[in-house]
């Protein structure tokens, strides 16, 4: 198997999991498995062939895997690590596609 | 370390340093594990140690709630034949989950006396790490362990205060008169 296909299945058997595990989890861990997937995949990115390295988003999964834990210790709380992650995101994007 | 110091510093570890674990660290958490409570004295624990990279990895893809990269992960499985043979339905159904967590207990706080960190892992696809760990039908994953030296010192969640939890005689009574600690 090609590193490409071990890095894809790698990130699909994240999601797998995750997606049967939600079924029976608190309702706020579909969104933490989000927001880890995103973590997940700049941190698997690297090994496929072509993928230019990014310190912006090694940056945003330091962001997520620092800010994910507050998800048990209250709602609020997560939810303003969420805000911070899209207002990331959306800056990233912006710069990005004015490039 | 004091017991009561160890219960009260212990954190859940998400980000762990490459270095190994020592063998005879190891072999010290999982006696640990073996001097807990059960019920009936079942003892229907079982560790997989899960040291092989490439285990380790499969382990991780399939447990979304394993954070960082643990040297070590110790599968805490409990053996279901063994609960109902000797505890019955009881034991088997419930008992040997509750015994299980007894032991993950008891292996968190030495893991914690001995200098290692820890975290308890219960979101892992249980079909999944069935089949990485060659476990027979009768063999339940119940808690996954991640060990390994912390890389992180997080800070202490909250905790519930005593006067919400806590009770005297009666559901609803307060245990603390005038308050108590917040």
């Amino acid at each position: 198997m090609s590193q490409v296909n071990k890095v894809f299945l790698e990130f699909i058997a994240f999601l797998a999991a995750s997606a049967r595990n939600c079924l029976d989890e608190p309702p706020l861990y579909g969104s933490l498995r989000l927001a880890d997937a995103i973590s997940r995949l700049i941190k698997l990115a690297p090994q496929i062939p072509g993928y230019v390295d990014d310190p912006s988003l090694r940056e945003l999964a330091d962001f997520i895997d620092k800010g994910k834990v507050t998800v048990m210790k209250s709602r609020e709380e997560y939810a303003k690590f969420l805000d911070q992650l899209v207002e990331k995101t959306a800056e990233l994007a912006m710069k990005s596609f004015s490039e | 370390m004091e017991v009561l110091e160890a219960i009260r510093s212990r954190r859940s570890i998400r980000k762990f340093k490459p270095d190994p674990v020592p063998e005879k660290l190891l072999l010290e958490i999982l006696d640990a594990g073996r001097w807990a409570p059960s019920g009936g004295n079942i003892q229907p624990w079982l560790f997989i140690v899960v040291k092989d990279s490439k285990t380790l990895k499969l382990v991780k893809m399939f447990s979304p709630g394993l954070f960082g990269d643990p040297p070590v992960v110790v599968a805490i499985c409990s053996d279901r034949k063994r609960a109902r043979e000797v505890g019955g339905k009881l034991a088997e159904e419930y008992l040997s989950t509750v015994d299980c967590a007894m032991a993950a207990q008891n292996m968190m706080l030495a893991a914690h006396a001995l200098g290692l960190g820890s975290c308890i892992i219960k979101s892992f696809s249980a079909q999944a790490i069935r089949k990485v760990l060659k476990l027979p039908d009768h063999v339940e994953p119940e808690l996954l362990l991640s060990l390994g030296y912390p890389d992180e010192q997080p800070q202490p969640p909250p905790r519930r205060p005593l006067e919400d939890i806590a009770f005297l005689d009666q559901y609803g009574e307060p245990l603390l008169k005038g308050g108590g600690e917040g």
